[in-house]
């Protein structure tokens, strides 16, 4: 060994990377040598390894590390670990990119060493800091944070990156050493440069166009030291033998390797126990809890290093899904929930077991449809796409198809068209059809044989193209009117077109054989929602404004027959069984703008008759689909799905579904007491431990606001049905149904007086009302006037504001019930409660506010709320706004109404605030997608936690009144219960984990 | 001028001259053709329109229905209400957008598109007198009740008074900036109530001057007068439906609906008021223009003075009374809601009032497309309503029953429950 290790150091090892032997193998090839043990050629091959990529190894550890001494220590760390671990390397292809992994890891437990040791090397680290590496500019900060974000792209794009980026080397080169091709490669990199770019705005690091090549110049100047390469090279393989490794390697450097190594063990342990378990109860929910550094001056520090926590007993929910660890419980069930977003197409299996569905941020989920377990979830297409895509399913339910508009890259404003076609299954994108610029489509459906799809143009035009090929196989215009729609018969050999609402003409088209395309007759109205029947002859579509269904024969093209619905239903989805016997009708729901809630109809298609009305309280359904077993129905409903077995009416997954709408307030009380509202119409009581929902509470309307009385007996709640009605906790009764604040608008608050004698209600009809607990009446109201808000006066019957509810923000009431806060046009108003007398105004520093709450000794009050927008001048004379990528949470001292400080948040999606028990922590919640939450400390102002990942965005946020836990009401109808000593413990070191 | 020049050059050459001269002659020609077809084509306007309309006969005994819609095969039909048999039509290829029965039940008044207003033979549909010379379109017509007086409203904004008898004209009531949408005579005669797309105007028909107009921010639509004179309803397209003082031209209560309020209709014997303004329904209102007797005004005390009782339930059935008692309540509701001490009170008498002035509480339904006019017989008994594809229903006002349905192409209507109604999803 000894004499192969010096022969190989005899060689200059740059002329042996350049030129030699070795220089022209890809990686791959190294790493087979390496691994193959013949002396010699084995040496050579790690050498022509550390010397390509230590370059940047070395410079990830500068960047990451204050010396040069822990840098070069975490270097041959890194090459320690490579040599132990080589053969694990799955694809040798990758090795730059997995040394670049190793590398960041080394650096952060080197970092993390220092830290620990600080305190007692702080002198003598700031000498040698000072006179080694030259004080941090800003780019020294951002440098460690960019090499964490890119340590966390896919293994693909970051091995496009490191190569070509960070190495420096040629297109060409680079594509040789990974073993892709040139085109591939650019692919990569740009799609990864743009990742990249979205994770550091994450993390607020801004860059400008071509970011990445910014920083090249800083990352490749990293010339490694030959006396560095040498000592690794040696060290490394003497260590790999074990002979001599304790004479040839440092102590911290082997302990660091050591260390690591364990990291990565223990990782692949979680990682296989995490799929195991993923697989077992087919979640993709398990959130993390992580906790950062408590040290004030670590915030900026790496705040997660740790992946998904798996634990193999996971907690479970009432339905049997899993709970992220340091959650008690959750409240409702996230069985048919589509998260954030609008579900926009659904498809069954052709047996009917799975439901696919898709919403419009093309997020592809797999349910099983007698469960409404979600088996899988996967995202099509790069993730930025905008709304209402077009979507459709093949006939076999394999592929789905979507059009959309894309966020045009770079610097470009707007959006492109973009046309996939992806797999149902894995979201994989099997195809990609030639997107026309300027103009989307108003509709898809697959051709019969799943190769071709139809699409309709914004500009009428109908085309048939070829997937595999992209080529247009057949077009031909109809009128342009830019509202089509279109359905192909099940035979896929009749397609019917829906010009539109302005052109209003309906096609019948044998498309297949080449004869011209039949008008058929349509009714008075604009019609919505076809459908063929299973047999393929009639067509069924229902009125877009009043309550009709039409049918028509396709072979004549004849208007057959009309079935007249109720008065009050506002068709908007039309489904037929099977069998031809029944058809299903969605109701949007919007009765007269006085209540909402829609549902599905069924109905006898022969004779019209009523068979059996399926509710959907609080949202409108919209798509409906029966099963091809005609088992099952589904409809589209605000953010889920809805299930039924529709012979019984039994609706699936609903007994422990909680509310099918988003929670607009979460409130407690006392003894584990939760109270939550919803948009669907009714308020639920749980039991914070176990997650039962003990009583439900109905009203007429999207229930706003919710107060518990102190002694936690009553509950008063404020609804658009416009009422307010007070109810008894333990009965489930309803005491009181008073006066509301309208039926228009949003915003409502209640509160109770501390003593339990009064409550308050304040609503966007701008008026404060006192009530009696006892009686039931009316002690004061008055009408609040802040400055430059235009006085409410009695203008509309019943105090209907007219235009000035849309200024109208959040409002809270003092917990001595003193005080009311509002926000009216932008401001926050102090009021007092019982005259409506305006004390104190001030601006919110940015744009709208979207969440308040008043600190329990009634001090301050914190606000959060979106940033304010960025009005940009285009080079063609439009303007463009769009919202700043963060947002601001602010606190204000009550009795000044003056602005105590402001925290930026880091994302666009402004979410809830609370404030604890002992108003000593603030609880922010933010996030679009999958939400976080954020716990502050007041008393320092330092983070004590965060919760990520926790499965929708936050809405609503309270804290226990035993201080125990925070409950979250999630965008998705869900709220979750969290251990707040879990959440505040001290994280275990990762290394120990 | 350059032809000239071109001319005098070739005035030496005879054959070249020739060519010119038809050159010249060709491009006139051409030139008077483009001129010709531009005059022409901006005078192809979409053709008038006007929405149907229902009148009943001064004995209630037959019903007329007119349309205004270009292209109709009946513009015209008068109908036994009793055998719901067609007795003779009229057709008119641009339809007639207003019909008037005389006091008499003798003849009817159309206004038609074509300028001019015509009397017929209500027993055969004869044409008996034409009035010509008002402007654009003849959109409403009226007949004073007691005098021999017709009023024609126009599409330009004139309304001419003329006797109906001699033919001969009375007076012009100059004032409406725009279209008239509909004239009617006070009971006695003595005024004149028309609607307008810039307002509703009052008129002294004596003396012909305008006392004064009544605004809804948006085309006035409909409009009546109370039985007793005193005030006047109107409809208008901002959705309202609107009661003044007809002396003053105060207002007096505002009714907020979901749709442009079309046409109204009233039944003296029931103090009901039809309203179409709703799409496909009619709405009943009661009590309209009745004022508050003695013992209703102490009933009215009694209840107010409930609204404070420290009992919920108390409360509750004092509000549910008070709600019964409809617009009657509404003078009391306006004062107290601003003007009580108690804030019990001033809540829910706001609350009450709101109920009151927008919660349709009785409604016909049955018609499949949204309702353009409606009619209430003399009697009170029948209510005739017309929707936008022509179908013409006839209610029961005691019952809220329909009694048959027909359209005026049929020859015969049909009785009851052969109407393809809604399936009842929601009674």
């Amino acid at each position: 060994m000894d004499s192969g290790m010096a022969r190989g150091i005899r060689r200059d090892i740059h002329t042996l990377y350049a030129l030699g032997t070795m220089g022209g193998r890809t990686d791959a090839e190294l790493l087979e040598r390496f691994l193959a043990r013949t002396d010699g050629d084995s040496e050579d091959a790690f050498a022509t390894l550390v010397a390509r990529h230590g370059p940047m190894v070395l410079g990830v550890c500068r960047r990451m590390l204050p010396t040069s001494h822990d840098a070069e220590d975490a270097f041959q760390a890194t090459f320690f670990v490579l040599v132990r671990r080589a053969g694990s390397i799955m694809r040798r292809e990758r090795v730059a990119s997995w040394l670049y992994g190793v590398a960041v890891r080394t650096a952060q437990v080197a970092r993390r060493r220092n830290a620990r040791h600080r305190a007692v090397e702080r002198r003598l680290m700031d000498e040698i800091s000072d006179a080694q590496s030259e004080p941090a500019d800003d780019r020294d900060e951002l440098l460690p944070i960019l090499d964490e974000e890119l340590n966390r792209l896919p293994h693909r794009y970051r091995a496009a990156l490191l190569a070509c980026e960070l190495e420096g080397k040629s297109r060409r080169e680079a594509a040789k050493q990974l073993g892709i091709p040139e085109g591939t490669l650019s692919t990569r990199l740009a799609r990864g440069r743009k990742a990249l770019r979205e994770r550091l705005q994450r993390r607020g690091v801004s860059l400008g166009v071509g970011p990445i090549a910014g920083l090249t110049g800083t990352l490749v100047d990293n010339i490694v030291p030959e006396r560095l390469i040498g000592l690794t090279v040696r060290a490394a393989l003497s260590d790999s033998s074990r002979v001599g490794a304790t004479a040839m390697v440092a102590t911290a450097v082997s302990s660091l390797a050591e260390t690591v190594l364990k990291m990565m063990f223990l990782a692949r342990v979680g990682f296989v126990v995490a799929a195991l378990t993923t697989a077992a109860v087919g979640t993709a929910t398990v959130a993390s809890l992580v906790r950062t550094p408590a040290a004030a001056e670590s915030q900026k520090a790496d705040p997660t290093t740790a992946g998904p926590v798996a634990r193999v007993g996971v907690a479970k929910d009432g339905s049997g899904d899993p709970l992220a660890d340091g959650t008690i419980t959750r409240l409702g069930s996230i069985r048919f929930r589509g998260g954030n977003q609008r579900v926009d197409a659904l498809r069954f299996s052709p047996d009917g077991q799975t439901l696919v569905t898709v919403s419009r941020d093309f997020l592809i989920r797999l349910w099983e449809t007698k469960t409404g377990r979600l088996l899988h979830e996967v995202l099509a297409g790069s993730g930025s796409v905008s709304s209402s895509p077009s979507i459709a399913f093949s006939p076999d339910g394999k592929q789905i198809a979507l059009s959309g508009s894309e966020r045009a890259g770079g610097d470009k404003p707007g959006y492109d068209p973009v046309r996939l076609v992806v797999d149902a299954g894995t979201g994989r994108e099997v195809g990609r059809l030639p997107a026309r610029p300027g103009d989307i489509d108003l509709d898809l459906a697959f051709t019969s044989d799943c190769k071709s799809l139809i699409s309709l143009g914004y500009d009428g035009g109908i085309r048939i193209e070829d997937i595999k090929l992209g080529v247009e196989l057949v077009h031909r215009d109809f009128p342009r009117d830019g509202t089509g729609s279109l359905a192909l018969s099940p035979d896929g050999k009749v397609l019917a077109i829906w010009t539109g609402a302005n052109t209003r003409k309906l096609y019948l088209w044998d498309w297949q054989r080449a004869v011209e395309p039949r008008e058929a007759k349509t009714p008075r109205h604009r019609i919505d929602g076809m459908a063929f029947t299973s047999d393929g002859k009639a067509l069924l579509a229902c009125d877009d404004l009043e309550p009709f269904v039409y049918e028509w024969d396709v072979a004549m093209g004849d208007l057959k027959n009309e079935i007249a619905l109720g008065d009050d239903v506002s068709p908007d989805g039309v489904a037929v069984t099977p069998d031809g016997q029944t058809i299903a009708v969605t109701d949007y729901g919007n009765h007269g703008g006085k209540h909402f809630s829609g549902g599905v109809f069924l109905l006898e298609r022969a004779t019209g008759k009523l068979v059996r009305e399926l509710p959907t309280p609080g949202t409108s359904a919209k798509h409906v689909l029966f099963s091809p077993d005609g088992r099952w129905l589904a409809a589209t409903s605000g953010m889920g799905v809805h299930v039924w077995d529709w012979r019984t009416g039994e609706e699936v997954a609903a007994g422990t579904a909680g509310h099918r709408s988003g929670i607009e307030q979460i409130t407690t009380g006392p003894g584990g007491l939760v109270a939550t509202a919803g948009d669907d119409h009714t308020v639920r009581i749980w039991d914070a431990a176990s997650g039962v929902e003990r009583r439900r509470l109905l009203h007429g309307g999207w229930v706003r606001a919710i107060a518990v009385s102190p002694d936690g007996k009553s509950l008063a709640s404020s609804s658009l049905d416009n009422s307010v009605r007070l109810w008894d906790i333990s009965s489930g009764q309803e005491i009181y149904n008073l006066p509301g604040h309208g039926l228009y608008g949003s915003r409502r608050t209640v509160g109770f007086a501390p003593d339990g004698g009064r409550f308050l209600t304040y609503g966007d009809d701008l008026r404060v009302r006192t009530w009696d607990v006892r009686t039931g009446k009316a002690l004061t109201e008055n009408t609040v006037r802040p400055p430059g808000v235009a006085a409410a006066g009695d203008v509309g019957p019943g105090g209907v504001p007219g235009g000035r509810a849309m200024m109208q923000g959040p409002a809270a009431f003092t917990p001595d019930g003193q005080h009311l806060v509002a926000v009216v046009g932008g401001s926050f108003h102090t009021i007092e409660a019982a005259t409506g007398l305006v004390e104190k105004s001030v601006m919110h520093p940015g744009g709208h506010v979207l969440s308040l709450a008043v600190s329990p000794d009634g001090r301050f009050f914190a606000s959060s709320g979106s940033g304010r927008p960025i009005w940009r001048n285009l080079p063609d004379g439009r303007i463009q706004s769009s919202l700043p990528d963060h947002h601001p949470v602010c606190l204000f001292e009550m009795a000044s109404a003056k602005l105590v400080r402001e925290f930026e948040m880091p994302t666009d999606g402004a979410g809830p605030v609370a404030f604890s028990v002992d108003g000593k922590l603030l609880a922010i919640g933010f996030g679009r997608g999958r939400g976080e939450m954020r716990l502050i400390d007041l008393a320092t102002w330092a983070t004590v936690a965060e919760l990520k990942n926790i499965g929708s965005a936050p809405h609503t946020m309270t804290f226990s009144t035993d201080a125990k836990s925070l409950i979250a009401g999630l965008n998705d109808g869900t709220a979750l219960v969290f251990d707040l000593a879990r959440a505040l413990a001290p994280r275990a070191e990762t290394e120990h984990r | 001028m350059n032809q000239m020049i071109t001319a005098q050059k070739c005035a030496g050459r005879p054959a070249a001259l020739m060519l010119h001269a038809v050159g010249v002659v060709w491009r006139v020609i051409l030139v008077s053709i483009i001129a010709a077809v531009s005059f022409v084509a901006p005078a192809e306007e979409p053709a008038p329109s006007a929405p149907h309309a229902v009148v009943f006969s001064p004995d209630g005994r037959r019903l007329a229905v007119a349309t205004g819609k270009p292209k109709s095969i009946v513009a015209l039909s008068v109908w036994d209400t009793a055998t719901l048999r067609r007795e003779w039509l009229v057709p008119d290829r641009y339809g007639i957008p207003a019909v008037a029965f005389a006091p008499d039940g003798r003849s009817l008044a159309v206004g038609r598109i074509n300028e001019e207003a015509m009397l017929i033979d209500a027993g055969a549909g004869k044409q008996r007198t034409t009035y010509s010379g008002h402007g654009l379109a003849a959109r409403a017509v009226s007949f004073a009740p007691e005098r021999n007086l017709l009023a024609v409203g126009s599409a330009d904004g004139f309304i001419k008074l003329s006797d109906p008898t001699r033919g001969a004209e009375v007076r012009t009531l100059r004032g409406h900036q725009g279209r008239v949408y509909a004239v009617v005579f006070s009971r006695d005669g003595t005024r004149l109530l028309s609607a307008g797309v810039d307002a509703a105007r009052v008129w002294d028909v004596g003396s012909g001057r305008e006392q004064y107009a009544l605004r809804h921010g948006s085309p006035v639509r409909t409009g009546l007068f109370s039985p007793d004179g005193k005030s006047v309803v109107t409809g208008g397209g901002d959705a309202t439906v609107r009661s003044w003082h007809a002396e003053s031209g105060a207002s007096i209560w505002q009714l907020n609906r979901l749709g442009s309020v079309d046409a109204l209709a009233y039944s003296p014997s029931r103090d009901l008021l039809a309203i179409c303004g709703n799409g496909r329904r009619i709405e009943l209102v009661s009590p309209v223009f009745r004022e508050c007797d003695a013992s209703q005004r102490r009933r009215l005390e009694l209840l107010f003075a409930r609204l404070e009782d420290d009992s919920y339930s108390v409360r509750e059935t004092a509000s549910r009374e008070i709600l019964e008692m409809g617009l009657m309540a509404e003078p009391w509701l306006r004062r107290l809601m601003t003007g009580s001490q108690s804030a019990e009170v001033r809540v829910r008498c706001r609350f009450l009032r709101h109920e009151i002035l927008t919660v349709a509480r009785t409604e016909l339904s049955g018609h499949r497309d949204a309702v353009e006019s409606v009619a209430i017989s003399p009697e009170g008994n029948l209510l005739a309503s017309v929707d936008s594809a022509g179908m013409v229903c006839l209610w029961d006002i005691a019952t809220r029953r329909l009694r048959g349905h027909f359209t005026p192409s049929e020859t015969a209507g049909h009785f009851d429950d052969d109407l393809p109604r809604g399936t009842g999803l929601r009674p």
